[in-house]
């Protein structure tokens, strides 16, 4: 009977409730839909960074520190490569990296040389997608940026010298045709590396079988837990350091973090216009039947169920915006998560936007569940104050109105 | 004060508010009412007839004096005993929109008995008979704005005989409804008082509805200036 009651009676003023549940169920779609694209956006900065460079996780020797040229060597790479194959690390490639610089057509610029394996670093990174010409890692030849290459001036088979330090401490020179020209979205990492097979920048660096990084590859969001496994198995062999993407990339950890706080006061402030939106619709109503609940008192109801009747609008308010709202969020991800928003004109130079420029929204389910709790909830916590005030009320001056 | 006594009103007063804008609702009153009565509060608009009913019914506290409903001070009880013991004994109907229009005329009667606790059985049953017993046959389905202001008034005396109250307490029922129809009311009150054996209070300024009762309560300016009994 109280569902009943509280039923019709939002029934009895249609388009109060409906816009009541319109802005509700709107402000849960738009926080459905942001949620999601938060979350597309997320993954695909962890996937820009992941498969740029960085990889899930890299191996350095002890000491080794980013950006400074030291061919520090990692220590016995098998034994390491050994215990990856026993972690839930999907894959993994080893690198020598060395900073270069890059002369062609009387032009010069700075660029990183990475040696890297034909055959595994495909599994880690994805710039062997991002092929716009010639082959990928071909022997004897050189991978550079397309961007790279029209600033120099040079194309496939043309002949750039390529100068850095070696083993010994000795700088060394050697031209390389240029055989393979790659475009990543992020313009700024194709002008700065250049790419080799790893055994040619060995020999070309003088470190014969010198692995300076061994870079894995795991399931999506499982980067972190990888990392720790690979710590636990290496655990105490003080000659490694382990570091996972986000601290490889400390810069796209923070922005994700920041970007969720920021998340989380969006959510503290949809749910208080919410709250602020049921309380005044129910508030209305409860006003508008101060006389009938006076006569429901006078018959012999009791405040109890006065107030769970109350509750029971509010949080049946709550309900229907929250399928209606979740419905359009759903399909409205749908969409999204199929075709996307592209953002090039926002995005072009980008780091997170490295592999493309559409931002597709990932809808998790568990996020849909919360959102629906959350409304309803809120709803039905909204309907308190206005419940209150109806039960408080003496009989007889419940009946003297209206 | 008799001990059997359906109703004791003793001293009883109700005011409101205080020093200079107290209003002197009801003057100490002393009353007895008796079970199987049939009485009519009469007295001009503002003389204290609606005061004198909440006290009756339980639904409002005397300033001074004690209100005794079959023995039991009103004044002693918790607000939850108060609310329980009016759910026992009495019934109400009030002037006009005594229905909740959400309900129709069946649930409106039901609603009455749900939060007396009766079984769903024993609900529709006992609409069903007092719903026939005013005449409302036929129309049980329909929602208050569909019935006229007589049918509705009908629907709010089954509402308040149905639980078996041995009380019922009617504010002005006929106010609102022309004099044929009121007075078909009154004597569809009767002939209820008469078959169950209940007691109605009620109140009124009209001279036809005084003569259908058996005892006529006069007020004035909050004081009982007249008590006959025929
Ligand atoms: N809640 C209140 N606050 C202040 N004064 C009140 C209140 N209720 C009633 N009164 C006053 O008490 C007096 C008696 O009121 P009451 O409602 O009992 O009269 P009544 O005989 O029922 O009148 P009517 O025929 O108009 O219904 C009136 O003067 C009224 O103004
Ligand atoms: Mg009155």
């Amino acid at each position: 009977m109280i569902l009943r009651i509280a039923l019709r009676n939002l029934l009895r003023n249609r388009r109060r409730t409906l816009y009541t549940i319109s802005a509700v169920a709107f402000g849960l779609l738009c926080l459905i839909v942001f949620q999601a694209l938060k979350v597309g956006l997320h993954e695909q900065m962890v996937r820009s960074t992941v498969g740029l460079d960085a990889g899930a996780l890299q191996i350095h020797a002890k000491g080794h520190e980013a950006n400074i040229a030291s061919l520090l060597p990692l220590p016995e790479p098998q034994v390491v490569e050994e215990f990856l194959g026993k972690t839930s690390v999907t894959a993994y490639a080893r690198r020598i990296k060395s900073p270069a610089l890059l002369i062609a057509n009387a032009k010069s610029t700075a660029v990183l040389l990475s040696g890297v394996e034909r055959v595994r670093e495909p599994s880690v990174t994805f710039i062997s997608e991002n092929m716009v010409a010639g082959d990928y890692l071909a022997p004897g030849g050189l991978l550079i940026g397309e961007n790279l290459a029209n600033s120099l001036g040079v194309g496939l088979g043309d002949d750039v010298a390529l100068m850095v330090e070696g083993w010994t401490g000795a700088p060394f020179i050697r031209k390389f045709p240029v055989k393979g020209i790659y475009r990543t979205a992020l313009a700024t990492f194709d002008l700065g590396h250049v790419f080799m097979p790893l055994p040619q920048a060995q020999e070309f660096l003088r470190a014969d079988g010198v692995v300076t990084e061994l870079v894995a590859a795991s399931e999506a969001g499982g980067e972190l837990s990888a990392a720790n496994e690979v710590r636990e198995k290496l655990n105490g062999d003080d000659r490694y350091s382990i570091r996972y993407w986000g601290e490889i990339a400390p810069d796209v950890k923070q922005l994700i973090d920041l970007n969720d706080s920021t998340m989380a006061l969006l959510i503290i402030i949809v749910y208080l216009i919410v709250a602020v939106g049921i309380v005044n619709t129910m508030s209305m109503a409860v006003y508008e039947r101060f006389h009938e609940i006076g006569i429901q008192l006078a018959v012999g109801d009791t405040p109890r169920s006065i107030f769970l009747m109350i509750l029971t609008e509010s949080a049946l308010l709550g309900l229907i915006a929250s399928i209606l709202g979740s419905l359009m969020g759903w399909l409205a991800c749908l969409y999204l998560g199929k075709y996307g928003v592209d953002l090039t004109s926002l995005t072009s130079s980008n780091q997170y936007f490295a592999q493309s420029h559409i931002l597709k929204s990932h809808l998790i389910l568990s996020d849909l569940g919360w959102a629906n709790l959350l409304t309803v909830t809120t709803a039905t916590l909204a309907g308190i104050f206005p419940a209150l005030k109806a039960v408080r009320m003496e009989v007889v001056e419940a009946l003297n109105h209206g | 004060m008799g001990k059997g006594a359906l109703l004791n009103l003793d001293g009883a007063a109700r005011f409101y508010g205080e020093g200079e804008n107290r209003v002197d609702a009801l003057l100490s009153t002393d009353l007895t009412v008796e079970e199987g009565e049939f009485i009519c509060v009469a007295g001009p608009s503002g003389s204290g007839k609606t005061t004198l009913l909440n006290l009756s019914g339980l639904l409002d506290l005397p300033s001074s004096g004690r209100v005794l409903v079959l023995g039991r001070d009103s004044g002693a009880l918790s607000k939850g005993a108060r609310a329980s013991l009016r759910r026992e004994l009495v019934g109400f109907v009030f002037q006009a929109h005594n229905l909740l229009p959400v309900l129709t005329a069946r649930e409106n009667v039901e609603y009455s008995m749900l939060v007396r606790g009766l079984g769903a059985k024993e609900r529709s049953e006992r609409a069903q008979s007092a719903l026939t017993s005013v005449g409302l046959l036929g129309k049980e389905d329909k929602f208050p704005r569909e019935l006229s202001g007589g049918e509705q008034q009908r629907v709010a005396v089954a509402r308040a005989i149905a639980p078996g109250t041995p009380l019922v307490i009617a504010d002005e029922p006929t106010a609102n409804l022309d004099s044929v129809t009121g007075k078909a009311l009154m004597s569809l009150l009767y002939e209820l008082k008469e078959r169950e054996g209940m007691t109605f209070i009620f109140s009124s300024h009209d001279p036809m509805v005084m003569e259908c009762a058996e005892r006529v309560i006069t007020l004035h300016d909050g004081s009982i200036v007249k008590d006959n009994t025929k």
